[in-house]
């Protein structure tokens, strides 16, 4: 019959042998060894005379641009093209900006125009470029009970509030919370009726939440295309015009911190609007939907 | 930051900010509640699984034991799994209430009070045990004795359940959803703040949640003063 | 050792060839003992020479044994006090009731007897302290109080006289001689009192 005392006759040979399994994984080498010629560096002059060890890129971006999986097709192009690796720290919105205003970061890319410009007067950024562009969404019920459906964002969201209908709001300052605050205004309504829901939170979810609900959401079109494939919601407003939502990316002022990449993050920013990079964006599909629309091309492509 | 945060958390609760005190209420209340249910059903749990013998008791006690080791987000995620629509308790529309977050908070907590328990009354002396049977208590008796004779240890479980649940994240934000007014928690209220890049104010959340944490904690050690037995 | 048997009458106590080994050593032997309904014996011998084991035993808190050893008296007439007793949390007065309530004793009839034999034991006036300021003696004249309150038909105490003051030792042989119905076995290190047992058991170390 087992008892304590039997357990502990094999407990402890087994928690030795993943002690020392832990050990061995612990010290195994592996890192690149750019990280340690650091320590073995005896020369007293300027690191600028060094072998070049890799250099690292922080770049602060929102989770919704890492999840529209854009930034994995284009960062490992910039870092090949540069030899360096880029450290991509998501986060929400006012979290990226202020990160790149402490200056623990080189550079930012986010989709919040109205606190760029204000990120910009402050001093924080020495270079804006516009990028990107695409759509948000105005997502809601099969039924669609307020007839939102349309190209009309402003009415569609009058018609909501009308209606007092169930929307689910990211209510986090979020790019894309900035975007559907300007609507509510524009539309004239203030949407505090009880079905309106502010999840704090970001944008899957805060999309899953409204498709449990079965809510209206505005949302951007990349997370909504990842998402919604299982959703009982469907897409109602789309390519509105006030629905616009702009990409740009901002090198830190290196004033802030002599820790900053400016010249890395320069090169970063003329990565992005670059022909390359700008094609990259042009042909990203989710699912056989283009995604975003690059803001630098010269040339007309088709379509 | 942190200076700022302290200052920004005594502003706060000075003027009894709404939806601060909206945020304490509700992490208050919900990790009571699981707590408590947890607690009856761990305790009772626990007192089993030490005095019980029965086939596979040893693999229900490690079971429990590495209960206690599981992320809240893998918790918040199994939840999810289970209140959502396409789940099986999705009727029961639980997602993105209180009531949620009470039920993810329960399995959070029911392992430690179980196995805290579990080894508490193990460790009782034989004498406990021999002595309520001689003098022919019968089962109830004699649990409520081993309880009673481990009830320090009881007590710091149960704590120990509280601190875990009243401070974590996972949970809350999966099955709760951090709705203004209706889910958000001291925790949530933090993330959101700190996501918004209002490092400050998330600082000050969670300074307010440490110092309802610190009362409960000495509210339970003065409760327990007479529990503490002098050295003889 | 044998007390004089009583043919006609059943025996509370009847051992034959009793052992008990643990971890390979016998601890315990008695060849063959016969203890009389009613009748208070003592058990003696060396330390280590297995009074505490055969207490158990016949407590049936030690069940691996082999031999025979049959005992007149179901598990709930039966009532044991440790060499070192453990007291619960409370007060003397809730351990003197504990096995009282195991009865279902009414309250009245638990305060009543409770009251006489913390009488008889000399520590009414410590009815309701708590245990953990008891000294030694108190501590065991709680531990024996809690066990004679229950009159059990078997009451088997290990060592209840040590760390007992001479007028200690009295009390508590004047109580148990109250017990007139209840077979004791008492044992000891030392010899004990002549007028308290009306025979002896002595165990050898083997």
């Amino acid at each position: 019959m087992p008892t304590e005392r039997d357990f502990s006759s094999w407990t402890m040979p087994t928690v030795l042998l993943l002690s020392l399994g832990m050990l061995a994984i612990g010290c195994a080498p592996g890192q690149p060894t750019g990280q340690e010629s650091d320590a073995n560096d005896t020369t007293t002059g300027s690191s600028a005379d060094s072998v070049p060890e890799e250099a690292v890129l922080k770049v602060a971006s929102t989770t919704s641009t890492r999840d529209s999986g854009l930034l994995d097709v284009l960062l490992p192009e910039f870092e090949k093209a540069n030899n360096c690796r880029v450290d991509l720290i998501a986060v929400g919105t006012g979290a990226a900006l202020k990160l790149a205003e402490a200056g623990d970061v080189d550079a930012v890319l986010v989709h919040a125009r109205s606190a760029e410009n204000r990120f910009m007067d402050a001093g924080h950024g020495i270079r804006h470029e516009p990028i990107m562009h695409n759509f948000f969404i105005i997502a809601g019920p099969a039924a669609d009970p307020a007839q939102a459906s349309g190209t009309d964002a402003v009415s569609a969201l009058q018609k909501i509030a009308a209606g007092k209908h169930r929307f689910v709001s990211r209510g986090d300052d979020s790019g894309t919370h900035k975007c559907e605050q300007s609507l509510w205004q524009k539309a004239e309504s203030r949407p505090d009726w009880d079905d309106y829901i502010e999840s704090g939170q970001g944008m899957g979810p805060t999309l899953i939440m409204a498709d449990e609900m079965n809510a209206y959401v505005l949302t951007d079109e990349g997370t909504w295309l990842k998402q919604s494939e299982n959703f009982q919601l469907v897409p109602l407003v789309r390519g509105a015009h006030d629905l616009k939502n702009p990409y740009a990316v901002i090198v830190v002022n290196p004033a802030k911190s002599s820790a900053i990449n400016a010249d890395l993050a320069n090169q970063f920013a003329d990565f992005l609007i670059s022909r390359r990079a700008q094609q990259l964006i042009a042909n990203y599909e989710i699912n056989g939907h283009r995604l975003f629309h690059p803001d630098r091309l010269q040339r007309e492509t088709p379509e | 930051m942190i200076r700022e945060g302290i200052l920004e958390a005594l502003q706060l609760l000075l003027r009894l900010d709404a939806s601060v005190i909206d945020a304490a209420t509700r992490s208050l209340w919900v990790s009571i509640v699981a707590v408590v249910t947890a607690g009856a059903v761990g305790i009772s749990v626990g007192l089993l699984l030490a005095r019980k013998r029965f086939p596979g008791r040893s693999v229900l006690v490690l079971l429990f034991r590495v209960g206690m080791s599981v992320p809240t987000v893998l918790i918040g995620l199994l939840c999810y799994g289970l209140l959502s629509r396409r789940g099986t308790l999705g009727e029961l529309e639980l997602l993105y209430t209180p009531t949620a977050i009470i039920l993810g908070e329960f399995f959070l907590a029911l392992p430690i009070v179980a196995t805290l328990t579990h080894g508490a009354i193990s460790r009782l002396d034989q004498r406990v045990f021999e002595t309520a049977r001689t003098l022919g208590a019968g089962t109830i008796q004699r649990a409520m004795t081993y309880l009673r004779e481990a009830r320090l240890a009881i007590m710091l479980a149960v704590l120990t359940a509280f601190s875990r649940c009243f401070t974590e994240l996972g949970i809350a934000m999966m099955v709760g959803g951090n709705i203004t007014g209706r889910t958000r928690t001291l925790t949530t209220a933090t993330a959101l703040e700190t996501a918004r890049g209002e490092f400050a104010s998330g600082v000050a959340m969670s300074v307010i949640l440490l110092s309802i944490a610190m009362l409960v904690t000495l509210a339970i050690a003065l409760l327990s003063r007479e529990a503490v037995e002098p050295v003889s | 050792m044998t007390s004089p048997a009583q043919p006609a009458a059943r025996s509370m106590i009847d051992i034959s060839d009793l052992t008990v080994t643990k971890g390979g050593q016998t601890i315990c032997h008695v060849a063959n003992a016969i203890v009389t309904h009613g009748s208070t014996v003592g058990v003696t011998g060396a330390n280590g020479s297995g009074k505490s084991t055969l207490l158990r035993v016949l407590a049936d808190i030690e069940t691996g044994y082999d031999g025979k050893c049959i005992v007149d008296a179901s598990l709930k007439d039966r009532v044991f006090v440790h060499q070192s007793p453990y007291l619960f949390n409370g007060t003397v007065l809730s351990n003197v009731e504990y096995g009282l309530k195991a009865r279902s004793a009414s309250r009245s009839i638990r305060h009543e007897k409770a009251a006489l034999w913390l009488e008889r034991f000399g520590i009414a006036h410590l009815a309701l302290r708590s245990v953990e300021s008891l000294s030694g003696g108190e501590k065991r004249r709680t531990a024996l109080a809690r066990a004679c309150v229950l009159e059990p038909k078997l009451l088997l105490l290990d060592e209840p006289l040590a760390d007992l003051d001479p007028e200690g030792i009295d009390c508590v042989v004047r109580s148990l001689s109250k017990l007139d119905a209840s077979t004791i076995l008492i044992t000891s290190p030392s010899p004990l009192p002549v007028d308290l047992t009306q025979a002896t058991i002595t165990l050898k170390q083997e």
